[in-house]
């Protein structure tokens, strides 16, 4: 658990924005800052739980490519997703993996975002998705940047606050979660969806990768690779070093991704 | 920071720091109900209370953040004496047991039905995804839910609670609100935590981080410094006593082989000191200071480590026994390693040899196993391999205790008050009447409670330094310092012929009691003595061989032995039956055991002493494969639409026993207050289980009063009489016995009492409901009331106090059969269970309702057993995932989706109204139902638990 030495309530983004430093940490939920075992070490706390801007849930056209998304506030907890009328059912079904009503009404998409968990709840799902998030920076400004981008070059936005999350109102998505228990950590969070005639393959694999599988994915052009293919495919991506450990042996977890990505690519392209 | 905030309706305002939770604001505030089951995990639910309407885990809220918020807590609902109508629905349904998070559950319910007046099946299962029940299972809060909302509608329940049983009795057997259902499910004053007075002192325990290692030196000079300790207690400082902490019988056979600290730690997670401070921040911070210096050895985690030649010995000290001593004993001694080994004391011989990590051993055989094998058609062999398994009950192991008047009083989270006394009277010194225990209610035990793990260091404690002295184990260390379940490997080879008859057993158990002995025979012996009397077999051999190792302890767990031979037996009995060719469910009818059946088995199974060979008595066992076969239309195969999910049946029969006759001893006192109520004082410590009202019940149908005219106090060891406690399936059996007989002889006295005053024959005289004494002969009525205030009047005969006693050497054993339809999906691993029917025969269930949940809850363990949970050690001997998330135990999302318990009718001739046990049974048969039922689906035999997708893919050849 985080010592916490200090606690601010921010009233407006712009004001928690301009508060963040290195030994801070914005509280959205609370479901990791004030768990046992939380990864999130910060002597001050920013809470933006307050901050009318962060919340609600709409449906917008992006300009440039006239694709309709849904806009979520990033505090929006995960039941409010559950409950909205608009928000599409792939993420909806992402949100459900987190087996506990009690957690989705505290847990935020915001702060399960910010958290790049390798056995995020969300993060394969919106990564297939091509989801967009809204940051804003210490000056105020808005900047827009994709699911992966976040991911990828975090370093650059650790004091950035995730305002919004935009997701494909139309999208075939289709993800899946293993995990021993509805309530325990997933060793396999595998997500697909098909965008604009591509195949996008996003794994979360616990204490192992969290991202995209872009060579895999790469595979599906035209044909669907056997499984024997994507077992072999799966071994040989860097990304993916399985350890054995308490989730299961490297082999079991190289076998499910390689079933699953299969079934999925399958489902999302209206196969089986 | 200053919080302004509702509570309960009423404005409140505090001063928080930037880290207070909101529960520690709420106990701030005295709201005591919202409890902690798992130290800020956001798992059990236990600290749920509405922020602004809205279900939220308060220790995963800061304080900070409610200011201006509307806050409702557990006992903001109704009291005890105005309950909510879904608090009474939950104790009608029988889901409030040992109830600790049974107020959240309350709130939880009442929000879902105040924002949702009709809900599916499904909105019940949401609403409680998020709490984890594991005494009562969830399928009676579907139940709950129901009632609340037909007493809403219609003023009163349509629907059927629970059968009921014995028409011709007005109590017994039917559903009726168990007693201290209010006083729970209210969230008012029960556990240890909420007796903790203002003055008292926290302890910490500081934990060996090596699996086995010789305390070379203790320095505790800098923790000593921090402000506000009051004692550093060592190995150097303690007592050199020589106990065992099994709470079971006296003697009992677990060795001697532990201190309060010893010189050697032998787990991860060993004791080794112990800071009593004034605040637990300071106890903790100067458990971090204490310097230790350790010499680390070599350890075995394994069975197979620990009898490999050469293999390092987890104790390897003096050996005495109390008697039967062998001869060549000095000579064994002069093995004997360092000094800081310390003793191994045997009560009376185990047939151990510590120089083997032996702990204790057995064997015993009736008829010739061996030729059966020989001229058998079919001969199947193969191990099944068990995990060791944690309680997890919602309430941890803690501690209260006390000087007061040269007295030590203990407040204990117990199965068994009267061992806690004599074991902390061995560690202090103390006799019996300067120690005072009192059991309070138990948020969970499941045979951890069973154990003296925390009340032996909490009372030294206190004796030592005179103050008061609270100890709470955090979430880790109930996994990683108490007990646990055995982890068994269960050998099985068996024989059948064609016909279908079953011609011999043999079983070999290795069983992994970890560093200390506790149950260390009678466990294991359990694994035979409940499980191989199910068969209807003339040859039959045993072997068990128990070997300490340096795991976290094992120790007492609902079910004892049994699921483990259970699971090797019934699986090697599907086994057989395949190799056969011939149907299991025609194989264990033509195989298992009925009434009159002579046990010669139980000859060599008494628990360390010779068993009682006796013929089986009342057996509902039949009935209830034939039952649950129907129910689940055995031999009918199911098929998914997907053909990647395949599906099958199994099914197990299983039996227990109720308590240990020979061995266990119980009592109970009687008495008429002067006002015609009654008082009974019973040894039975209730753990949640109904205990309580099960005596209630019982002085209510002899003596014909209504319930609010009776009082239970049990597990009180100043005001009540002796009972070796709740375990071994005994509260029913011995505890309502003893309950009963006290109330038969107070029902004479009171008649005799009456005829006196009457001038009456007392054979003309009958006891009347409500509570009154009638003349078949003159018609007159005498109230309890006026008998009993003219017997306490100056010229009476005096209160009418009556004490029973109950032992026995009869055997009321319960039996029953479980089926489980599972979905096996054979490119992932995936197993679900769709279908579980539990039957049992319970004898008379004497709280139905209550029985029913018991099973649910039971099963729910069993299935977690089966399929999820694990205590995971590295090389090291560390335990990986001690904690809720990571541990895995089965909550509402792993409910069958079609889960019923049915209780088979049998009337037993020695139970209290024929009443037999009910719960512990019910963890038997998930594993071997489960695993057959895998089978039926995809062709593979899981033969260790847990059955994972892992291990189902491994089987199927997939990599």
């Amino acid at each position: 658990m985080a010592e916490i030495r200090q606690l601010i309530m921010a009233r407006t983004a712009e004001s928690a924005v301009a508060l963040k430093g290195r030994r801070s940490a914005f509280l959205a939920g609370g479901t990791e800052i004030n768990r046992l075992g939380s990864t999130v070490e910060a002597s001050r706390l920013i809470g933006i739980g307050r901050i009318d801007a962060l919340d609600g849930i709409d449906k917008i056209t992006d300009e440039e490519n006239g694709i309709e998304y849904v806009r979520i506030g990033a505090m929006s907890s995960f039941q409010d997703i559950i409950e909205s009328s608009i928000v599409p059912s792939y993420l909806k079904e992402a949100c459900l993996f987190m087996g506990s009503r009690t957690k989705r009404n505290m847990a935020t998409i915001g702060g399960n975002i910010a958290l790049r968990r390798t056995d995020s709840y969300l993060y394969a799902t919106l990564l297939a998705c091509n989801a967009k998030l809204s940051l804003m920076c210490r000056d105020g400004a808005i900047i827009r940047r994709c699911a992966k981008g976040y991911l990828e070059d975090h370093e650059e936005y650790r004091d950035m606050l995730i305002t919004e999350i935009l997701v494909p109102a139309e999208a075939t998505v289709a993800s899946k979660r293993y995990s021993n228990t509805a309530q325990s950590h997933a060793v396999l969070t595998v997500s697909a969806a098909e965008i604009d005639g591509v195949l996008r393959i996003a794994v979360a694999a616990k204490d192992t990768f969290l991202g995209l599988l872009p060579e895999i994915s790469a595979e599906f052009s035209g044909r669907i690779p056997s499984d024997e293919e994507l077992l072999q495919m799966v071994a040989s991506d860097g990304k993916l070093c399985f350890r054995d450990d308490m989730f299961g042996s490297s082999r079991y977890k190289r076998y499910l991704l390689s079933v699953t990505i299969a079934d999925l690519a399958k489902k999302v392209r209206g196969g089986r | 920071m200053r919080v302004n905030c509702i509570i309960n309706g009423k404005p409140r305002c505090f001063e928080v720091d930037a880290s207070m939770k909101l529960r520690q604001m709420l106990l701030l505030n005295g709201n005591f109900a919202v409890r902690d089951s798992d130290d800020s995990e956001g798992f059990c639910g236990s600290d749920t209370v509405l922020v602004d309407g809205t279900p939220v885990f308060s220790n995963l809220v800061l304080a900070a953040e409610v200011d201006g918020c509307e806050i409702r807590t557990p006992d903001g609902l109704g009291n005890s004496r105005n309950l909510t109508i879904v608090q009474q629905a939950m104790i009608d349904a029988g889901v409030v047991q040992s109830a600790y998070n049974a107020p959240a559950a309350a709130l939880l319910l009442t929000w879902l039905l105040e924002n949702n007046p009709d809900p599916t099946k499904e909105d019940i299962r949401d609403a409680l995804s998020g709490i984890f029940i594991r005494d009562a299972g969830y399928e009676h809060y579907y139940l709950a839910v129901r009632l609340a909302l037909e007493k809403m509608k219609d003023g009163s329940y349509k629907s059927e609670i629970a059968p009921s049983f014995r028409p011709e009795l007005d109590v017994i057997g039917k559903p009726a609100s168990k007693i201290d259902g209010p006083q729970l499910v209210s969230g008012e004053r029960a556990f240890v935590e909420d007796y903790v007075t203002p003055d008292t002192c926290y302890m910490a325990v500081l934990r060996s981080p090596h699996a086995s290692a010789y305390i070379n030196s203790i320095d505790d000079s800098e923790a000593r410094k921090v402000e506000g300790v009051v004692e550093v207690l060592t190995a150097f400082n303690t007592p050199e006593t020589h106990y065992m902490q099994a709470g079971q019988g006296n003697p009992e056979p677990s060795p001697h082989d532990r201190r309060l600290f010893n010189l050697k730690v032998r787990h991860v997670g060993d004791r080794v000191a112990a800071v009593i401070a004034e605040t637990l921040e300071a106890a903790k911070e100067a458990c971090s200071k204490i310097k230790v210096d350790y010499e680390v050895l070599p350890a075995v985690f394994t069975v197979e480590d620990a009898m490999a030649p050469g293999a390092p010995l987890v104790h390897n000290g003096i050996v005495e026994y109390r008697s039967g001593a062998p001869e060549d004993l000095d000579e064994y001694n002069k093995l004997a390693g360092d000094p800081r080994e310390g003793k191994v004391i045997y009560q009376f011989p185990l047939h151990a040899d510590i120089r083997k990590n032996i702990a204790a051993s057995n064997k015993g055989e009736i008829g010739n196993v061996d030729e059966a094998f020989a001229r058998s058609d079919a001969v199947v062999e193969a191990t099944y391999q068990t995990s060791q398994i944690q309680h997890t009950p919602l309430e941890p192991h803690i501690c209260f205790a006390k000087m007061e008047g040269g007295r030590l009083v203990v407040y204990a989270s117990t199965q068994v008050p009267y061992h806690v006394r004599r074991i902390v009277g061995w560690v202090t010194g103390l006799p019996e009447n300067r120690i005072h225990v009192i059991k309070t209610r138990v948020g969970g035990g499941y045979g951890s409670k069973q154990d003296i793990l925390i009340e032996d260091l909490t009372s030294y404690a206190s004796f030592v330094t005179g103050r008061p002295v609270f100890c709470r184990n955090t979430r880790e260390e109930e996994f990683i310092a108490n007990s646990t379940r055995h982890p068994m490997r269960v050998h099985v080879k068996m024989s059948g012929n064609k016909d279908g008859r079953l011609t011999g057993i043999y079983m070999e158990v290795c069983a992994n009691t970890g560093p200390y002995g506790n149950h260390c025979l009678t466990v294991p012996m359990n694994s035979c003595s409940k499980t191989l009397p199910l068969f209807r077999c003339d040859n039959m051999r045993y072997d068990l061989k128990v070997y300490y190792t340096n795991t976290p302890p094992a120790g007492a767990y609902q079910g004892y032995g049994t699921p483990k031979g259970t699971y090797g037996l019934m699986m090697a009995m599907a086994e057989l039956a395949d190799k056969l060719g011939i149907d299991y469910k025609e194989f264990v009818l033509k195989n298992h055991v009925d009434e009159g059946y002579m046990l010669e088995i139980l000859k060599g199974l008494g628990e360390g002493r010779e068993g009682n060979v006796v013929p089986v008595g009342s057996c509902g066992l039949d009935e209830a494969i034939r039952k649950g076969c129907d129910m689940i239309e055995w031999g009918k195969k199911e098929t998914c639409d997907d053909p990647d999910w395949k599906i099958g049946k199994g099914f197990a029969m299983i039996m227990q026993g109720s308590g240990l006759p020979g061995l266990d001893h119980s009592e109970a006192i009687a008495k008429l207050e002067t006002d015609g109520t009654v008082i009974l004082n019973s040894g039975g410590a209730d753990i949640g289980t109904g205990l309580d009202t099960i005596s209630a019940k019982i002085v209510a149908e002899v003596l014909k009063l209504p319930m609010d005219k009776i009082t239970v106090v049990s597990g009180d060891t100043d005001s009540c009489a002796f009972d070796t406690g709740s375990y071994a399936s005994s509260g029913t059996f011995f505890s309502g016995n003893a309950s009963l007989a006290a109330t038969r002889k107070l029902k004479d006295m009171i008649i005799r009492e009456a005829a006196f005053q009457m001038q009456e024959d007392e054979a003309d005289l009958e006891v009347r409901y409500p509570g009154e004494i009638y003349s078949q002969k003159t018609g007159k009525t005498l109230s309890y009331y006026d008998l009993s205030h003219t017997a306490c009047g100056g010229a009476g005969h005096g209160q009418m106090i009556a004490h029973g006693t109950f032992v026995t050497d009869a055997s009321s054993v319960p039996y029953g059969a479980h089926f489980a339809q599972v979905a096996v999906n054979v490119r992932t691993g995936e197993i679900k269970v769709q279908k579980f029917y539990a039957l049992q025969d319970a004898g008379t269930p004497i709280n139905p309702e209550v029985a029913l949940c018991q099973m649910y809850g039971a099963v729910m363990k069993s299935i977690g057993h089966t399929l999820h949970e694990d205590m995971i050690l590295d090389k090291e001997g560390r335990c990986v995932n001690a904690n809720m998330t990571d541990y895995g135990v089965p909550m509402i999302s792993e409910a069958p989706e079609d889960f019923k318990a049915v209780l088979i009718d049998v009337n037993d001739k020695f139970g209290p109204f024929g009443a037999k046990s009910i719960s512990e049974i019910a963890c038997n048969g998930a594993a071997p139902a489960i695993g057959i039922a895998i089978h039926d689906a995809c062709g593979i035999w899981l033969r260790s638990w847990p059955m994972t997708p892992e291990k189902v893919l491994k089987e199927l050849g997939k990599f």
